[in-house]
């Protein structure tokens, strides 16, 4: 009996669990003229950057009108085609946000009704889908302006870089960074390291003390997340550090003093922009990138909200104007790995 | 060549290690006592997340980092006591429990976080306050020691006492010799008159009141902050130091700094070249080597008694 009574609670908390976890990815029914859009996190929200980017696009959408919801993978690779299959079988639009989610060619064939927009990544066969586009953004020009700034700003001589994987979009950063920098001080040192994580702000932390060990008193994170760990590890270690993706002092404004700027990749405009091109004109770049750059915002840099000081110099914010032109001018040609 | 290698030990890698190593081993700790009451604890990972996530939820209701401390050890109790009352009172598989309180924390701190405090993936806040970091004065003046020993919050120092504390319990009080004797030999301790059940209930509230003190350490001790899933393993990495370290506290000591130290090498072996994807592997792959090194030592340990057992027969039967 009383081994009876010990099944039945801990049934009752697993079961009580599965709820926790549906209510999390709960889907409405379709809107009745509404294009319905479920967006598939690879990983999970709350990174204050990029996936809190594209959670904020298809925010944004649902405000207008749509009908949005948004599932969350927690990084699980076991639930990320399943995941997307789900929502291929509800959805008219499935935007699959994460460079991670290459099965995303062998979903859009099963369900060639549905429109599939891979977020941060190009696929191999791309062309042979046209139910499906690849966004892909240019953060090796947005690092190469923070990196330019960080070259300008180093008092060491040495600026640093933590990446959430040694992978291709991350590399792309690294390169954009790394150029930015030594085209502002031909002698700075650029050293890099990987937090192999995109929460554990742990592991971001000790990253950045790695670095600082090498002399680096400026630090660009590119790893979501974990690389919140460098920004709180900032002050303790009196370095500064430079967000990502989201205009982090706004996001993490109690520690605003430690962010000198951010490199914004708007996830989020690029959301917005091609569901409302598809929806109002139909137009749908389907079997080709969509490259999102300087031009339409979808990268920059940005220096906080209103109110708050800009720690950047003037000076070094017209010098990066001057570099914005070029580079939309073709004068200067960003190094990229993709 | 030297410089080299002098610089790639530097004082970060050690800070690091002691980093890494502390909320292993507050919570390798707790698992020593059940260990010992014969309970087979991988329940650790949730009471280090709970712990974690009372402490951050208290320290900023309260603005003050010891009432944080003080509700992870209140929570730790409590769940302490729930993992008796199903492992030891109503005697269900230890290991579901385990399992079950495992996941049943991690699900419902994410769904406290967001739905009662409006915090997504982290909860970062200036109200939140950590525990203040703790100078040894003369200590903290020797160059390089005194940056590797110095200047770490409170719970540092604690962990290194309590593993005497702990051994002092386990092997020199009656306390301990019955709470050995209940995972032993209940039989035995029932014969003297005292009840098991109740030394593997006090085993499983220590285990939770230790893996409390983890939690917060973990939150409280060095960024101040909550992120979701943050135990990262921490609780099952304490149970392998327990198995390692024969649930012996100075032991399972050495182990948890050992793997801190590997686990931050990781890091440092980045800046010397050696790609990131082999790095992370390294604390994983010591941990199999380690584990084939003592089941190999066990191995040649028992035949060498069991020839020297043969040999004394042997010689007994002349």
């Amino acid at each position: 009996m009383k081994k009876f009574i010990s099944l039945v609670l801990a049934a009752a908390m697993v079961l009580s669990m599965t709820f926790v976890l549906a209510g999390c990815g709960d889907k409405d029914d379709a809107g009745a003229d509404g294009l319905k859009i479920v967006g598939v996190v690879a990983t999970a929200l709350g990174d204050k950057s990029f996936n809190d980017s594209a959670k904020e696009g298809l925010d944004r959408l649902k405000d207008e009108g749509y009908d949005t919801s948004i599932v969350e993978c927690n990084g699980d690779s076991g639930l990320w085609e399943q995941n997307l299959r789900n929502a291929a079988d509800t959805a008219d639009m499935v935007f699959a946000v994460g460079s991670e989610l290459n099965m995303i060619e062998d979903v859009a064939k099963d369900y060639p009704d549905v429109k599939f927009v891979w977020v941060d990544n190009v696929s191999d066969h791309l062309s042979d889908y046209d139910n499906l586009t690849c966004v892909s953004y240019k953060q090796n020009e947005g690092s190469y302006l923070v990196g330019y700034i960080a070259g300008k700003m180093s008092k060491s001589g040495v600026v640093g870089f933590v990446g959430g994987a040694d992978i291709p979009v991350i590399n792309d950063f690294y390169v954009g960074y790394a150029q930015g920098a030594k085209d502002a001080n031909a002698d700075v040192k650029v050293v890099k390291n990987y937090t192999g994580d995109w929460s554990d702000t742990d592991k971001g932390a000790q990253c950045a003390q790695d670095l600082k060990a090498q002399g680096a008193d400026i630090i660009f994170c590119a790893a979501g997340g974990s690389g919140n760990g460098v920004i709180l590890k900032a002050k303790e270690l009196g370095i500064k550090a430079i967000g990502v993706d989201q205009d982090q002092r706004i996001t993490m404004s109690d520690y605003a003093d430690e962010i000198l700027c951010s490199m914004v990749k708007n996830v989020g405009n690029s959301v917005v922009d091609i569901v409302e091109a598809y929806a109002k004109d139909g137009t749908w770049t389907g079997g080709e990138v969509f490259s999102a750059g300087m031009e339409g915002n979808y990268i920059g840099v940005a220096y906080g909200a209103e109110d708050q000081e800009v720690l950047v110099p003037q000076d070094i914010i017209d010098e990066l104007d001057q570099k914005i032109a070029d580079i939309q001018a073709g004068k200067i040609v960003v190094d990229t790995v993709l | 060549m030297w410089d080299q290698i002098l610089s790639f030990f530097s004082i970060g890698l050690f800070q690091n290690t002691i980093r890494n190593a502390t909320p292993v081993i507050l919570a390798a700790l707790g698992g020593l006592f059940t260990e010992h009451a014969g309970i087979m604890n991988i329940g650790m990972e949730g009471m280090i997340l709970t712990g974690a996530f009372v402490a951050v939820v208290f320290s900023f209701t309260f603005a003050s980092a010891p009432m944080g401390v003080l509700f992870a050890v209140l929570i730790g109790i409590l769940i302490g006591l729930f993992f008796a009352l199903f492992v030891v009172k109503l005697k269900s598989d230890e290991f579901i429990i385990g399992m079950t309180l495992n996941t049943f924390a991690s699900g419902v701190t994410v769904y406290l976080l967001r739905s009662v405090f409006h915090q997504t993936g982290s909860w970062v806040s200036k109200d939140i306050k950590g525990l203040p970091p703790i100078d040894i004065p003369i200590i903290k003046d020797i160059p390089f020691i005194g940056d590797i020993l110095s200047g770490y919050s409170i719970f540092v120092y604690i962990s290194w006492l309590l593993v005497f504390a702990v051994w002092i319990f386990l092997y020199r009080t009656p306390y301990g010799f019955w709470m050995r004797a209940s995972g032993e030999h209940p039989e035995a301790l029932e014969t003297a008159g005292i009840n098991p059940v109740k030394m593997k209930v006090l085993a499983s509230v220590l285990c939770g009141i230790f893996c409390g003190l983890a939690g917060a350490h973990l939150s409280l001790g060095y960024l101040n902050c909550f992120t979701e899933g943050m135990s990262a393993s921490r609780g099952f990495i304490a149970f392998a130091c327990v198995v390692f370290g024969m649930a012996n506290p100075p032991k399972v000591f050495g182990a948890a700094l050992l793997f801190g130290f590997l686990q931050a090498m990781g890091i440092r072996l980045q800046s010397v070249g050696i790609p990131s994807d082999l790095t992370e592997a390294v604390p994983y792959l010591a941990t199999v080597l380690m584990l084939v090194y003592i089941t190999v030592r066990g191995a040649s340990k028992k035949r060498s008694r069991a020839k020297k057992a043969m040999a004394v027969e042997a010689t007994a039967d002349q």
